[in-house]
């Protein structure tokens, strides 16, 4: 590159340290230095001759920077909007790193020379970021859908380039169990009171907007529940976990729960949540990253033998075996779509010998006891289900 | 633990060990450990490199586009970064990395790397791909 030798300036004028290479694909692009004021530079690489490097440079407050890093200002503009009225051009030695030549360019000429591309964006090394959260925008959202927002973002190293399917899988879709078991609804319910929206592909981001029902003086049953998801992906203690488990009704959000802090774990994921209360317009959030996921799967370990839970599906019976030592159980759930198979609990075998039971014709309402033992260092995750009860549908009706 | 002497929290702590196919320019058309020296060993008295960790790392690609990108601007600068593509298995025992929303891998190998065992699955001359 040309530069004019009347913007000479003594060598060692700006004294410089590298902090850290924000750009350093083989060549290393962009840095930001200081000088020994602890002024912030950004310099870009403008070209390597005869083991010299040329590098262009601006001076940047720290406010500044958050902007450029963050993509509102790109770095071209960055340099062509510089806070100083000075842009320095410095040759770097590269068996030594001694400066062989200053030049401080005004920036009214710098503008017309300016050799950083237009389209050049400063790539962010994942794990450093922290996915920036929109509130005002997602409280806006909110008020304008008058629906609770429960934001989902998950970032991991193996989100880069698309959306694998254990981030559907083993961590959005146990974040949606959760929400609906401190609903307190089922799988038909869900398909009336929870929506999908805002899906992004950068990592994975979805927005799920959840029905409520405010009144005039307090806050919606449905609020306070969903805050539980919040609290539970924050906790760090025995208590904050023993909280939500008091002040719940049932426990079958605690298995997916353990799905999730196992995967964060295993992916090196960082899942970040909110919620937007459209009514106090407020947001709260939670971060759970590898770190904060082990020291909770170790208090999970030591709390949680079993979880337990009891729940009522609608389906057909696929398979009843009395004779078995053990009898055994197997039906279809028509709400939930899926095929359970268990044991047949002693009170509920006398009657189910007696019935005139028409399997895969007649729709039942069963009740199912669910015992859930997470996965521990050593015993893996066991799931075993009981058949308590059940009714013809039309019985019921 | 490194094959480099690298600065005090270098690797930073989150970095990982990857399981994945990754593209490098290289010199040679086969596994030569010359072809995996990272900047700071080059100009091994420069501080603006001995101090910082990226500067020892060494740079990998996920995708193809965005290493001709590299290459095109590196070319531009000033600077060849080699003849040839090469893809290869990185394994979880080479070492630990980074990886930006660029794609680019930046990967600090273990000390005990035998380079003598691993194969590229693939190298072509950069003309080609042009």
């Amino acid at each position: 590159m040309k530069l004019d030798n009347k913007y000479k300036a003594p060598i060692d004028f700006l004294q410089l340290e590298v902090v850290e290479y924000l750009d350093f694909q083989d060549i290393p692009s962009l840095a930001l230095e200081k000088d020994p004021a602890g002024t912030l530079y950004l310099s870009y690489l403008v070209e390597i001759n005869n083991y010299t490097e040329l590098r262009t440079l601006i001076s940047v407050s720290e406010i500044r920077l958050k902007e450029i890093l963050s993509g509102h200002i790109s770095l071209n503009d960055a340099f062509n909007i510089a806070e100083s009225e000075f842009v320095y051009f410095i040759s770097f030695k590269l068996t030594n790193g001694v400066q062989s030549e200053v030049l401080i360019y005004p920036l009214f000429e710098f503008i017309t020379i300016n050799p950083i591309p237009e389209d050049y964006l400063i790539p962010i090394t994942f794990n450093e970021i922290e996915p920036i959260l929109e509130n005002q925008e997602l409280i806006s959202y909110a008020v304008k859908k008058n629906k609770i927002i429960l934001d989902f973002y998950l970032k991991s190293d193996q989100l880069n380039n698309n959306i694998k399917p254990w981030a559907v899988n083993k961590v959005f879709q146990p974040v949606v169990e959760m929400t609906k078991s401190f609903l307190e609804i089922d799988q038909r319910q869900a398909d009336h009171l929870l929506a999908y929206s805002n899906l992004r592909q950068s990592s994975l981001g979805i927005s799920i907007e959840i029905t409520h029902h405010p009144t005039i003086f307090e806050e919606s049953k449905e609020i306070g529940q969903i805050r539980k998801v919040i609290y539970l992906l924050n906790a760090q203690s025995k208590e904050d976990l023993q909280k939500i488990i008091n002040s719940s009704k049932n426990e079958a959000y605690l298995k997916h729960y353990v799905n999730v802090i196992n995967t964060i774990i295993e992916k090196n994921a960082t899942l970040c949540t909110a919620i937007a209360d459209p009514i106090s317009r407020t947001i709260i959030e939670s971060k759970l990253n590898r770190k904060s996921a082990n020291i909770i799967k170790i208090i999970i370990d030591e709390t949680l033998q079993n979880i337990t839970d009891i729940e009522e599906y609608i389906g057909y019976f696929l398979e009843i075996d009395v004779d078995k030592k053990e009898p055994s159980f197997k039906f279809h759930s028509i709400d939930e779509d899926v095929t359970i198979k268990g044991k047949i609990a002693e009170d509920v075998l006398e009657k189910l010998k007696a019935d005139m039971i028409n399997i895969g014709k007649e729709n039942y309402s069963f009740t199912i006891k669910t015992i859930y033992k997470p996965e521990t260092t050593v015993n893996p995750e066991k799931t075993v289900h009981y058949l308590l009860e059940y009714k013809r549908v039309d019985e019921k009706h | 633990m490194y094959r480099e002497i690298l600065p005090e929290n270098c690797p930073p702590a989150y970095a990982g060990e990857i399981n994945d196919v990754l593209y490098r320019i290289v010199n040679n058309n086969i596994v030569l450990e010359e072809d995996f020296i990272p900047y700071s060993k080059k100009f091994p008295e420069n501080p603006r490199y001995k101090n910082n960790c990226k500067a020892h790392a060494v740079s990998f690609y996920k995708e193809m586009y965005t290493l001709l990108k590299t290459y095109r601007n590196a070319i531009k600068n000033g600077s060849n970064l080699g003849k040839y593509i090469a893809s290869l298995e990185i394994k979880p025992n080479l070492g630990k990395s980074v990886i930006n929303s660029n794609g680019h891998v930046s990967l600090w190998f273990y000390k005990d790397v035998n380079f003598d065992k691993l194969r590229y699955i693939e190298i072509r001359e950069i003309n080609e791909i042009r």
